[in-house]
């Protein structure tokens, strides 16, 4: 871990892989940065400065809002933002949200709601073979 | 008791009772029942519905994710036997590798209870309490339940215009109940 200053604000660089829901601590910028293979420096810039929204948005300093409101519109090196601060990678945003008609219920609901929807579904890994009834039940002889 | 069989676009009366199966089947991906069962999740969201939740449910959505750790850390199928002994043997790993994911049924909670959602605890107060005492070994008895699956209904019938849940069991069940208020929904593949 770097640590940068700019301004009065000092910030976390990690040079380990990136998380899809990074600096979850509150007032606290952690960004997570990994040089991809043939990345310019440019789409490096945007990864850093798209975290760093995040993260700051998370730690309650409003951003102003950049994001494309389309997460079909969104993708960059392979990751989709399905709401500020909610990055996915593009087999993920397949997996979790593709048949789900985001589009629809976004417009049902606030940000807050939303984002909080889409932050939680299918984020534990499943299986096609798994039965969610099956395996909910507790064995009542123990 | 009423049943229906869920698809999108079906409205569900508010406030809403969920099986620990849907909680658990909108948070683990790539299963038969996942888009169905986010998408009415998403559906219950939009429409600002009241959404009840028990520690039944709870204790279950974390067995089920113990469970899916279990398979998946040993490489054993979907079905494999999953016992109380299992569990404690199992246990270390399971938390040493997985112990993030087992607080993503809290978590969830938390953040929908944070963004605005409706989200009450069942049963609220000592009455109700007392009412699905008395309800579930009746229900246990007359529709030929688990412990679990009878406490579930007494929780949705005493608090819930609908009953969310994957377990067909419950299909059966509304055909044998009497009519009165409660919706049954149906989440089926």
């Amino acid at each position: 871990m770097s640590n940068l200053t700019l301004g009065r604000l000092r910030i976390g660089v990690s040079l380990e892989p990136y998380d899809s829901d990074v600096g979850q601590g509150a007032a606290r910028a952690s960004i997570g940065v990994r040089l991809e293979s043939g990345e310019r420096l440019s789409d490096l810039s945007r990864r850093f400065t798209d975290a760093l929204r995040g993260s700051l948005e998370r730690s309650g300093f409003p951003q102003p809002q950049e994001f494309k409101p389309h997460p079909e519109r969104t993708g960059w090196l392979g990751a989709v933002v399905v709401a500020p601060g909610i990055l996915v990678r593009a087999h993920e945003f397949e997996e979790r949200y593709g048949g789900i008609d985001l589009g629809a219920l976004r417009s049902r609901m606030t940000p807050a709601i939303f984002k909080a929807f889409v932050r939680h579904i299918g984020s534990v890994p499943g299986r096609p073979d798994l039965d969610v009834d099956e395996i909910s039940a507790i064995p009542e002889v123990r | 008791m009423r049943y229906t069989a869920w698809a999108a676009g079906t409205s569900i009366d508010s406030p809403v009772y969920l099986d620990a199966n849907v909680l658990v089947g909108a948070t683990v991906s790539r299963h038969p029942l996942y888009t169905k069962a986010a998408q009415l999740i998403g559906e219950l969201l939009a429409s600002q519905a009241r959404i009840l939740v028990s520690l039944v449910a709870v204790e279950e959505s974390v067995w089920a994710l113990a469970n899916i750790s279990y398979c998946q850390l040993y490489r054993q199928p979907s079905d494999a036997r999953f016992s109380q002994s299992i569990y404690n043997r199992c246990r270390e790993e399971i938390f040493q590798k997985y112990g993030p994911r087992m607080q993503a049924i809290g978590l969830m909670l938390r953040d929908w209870s944070d963004a605005g959602v409706a989200v009450e605890v069942v049963p609220k107060t000592d009455a109700d309490f007392l009412s699905v005492c008395d309800l579930t070994p009746r229900y246990m008895r007359d529709y030929k339940l688990t412990t679990a699956d009878a406490a579930h209904l007494a929780l949705a019938e005493t608090h819930a215009a609908s009953f969310v849940t994957a377990d067909s069991d419950f299909q059966r069940v509304a055909r044998q109940a009497p009519p009165d208020t409660l919706a049954v929904v149906h989440l089926v593949p």
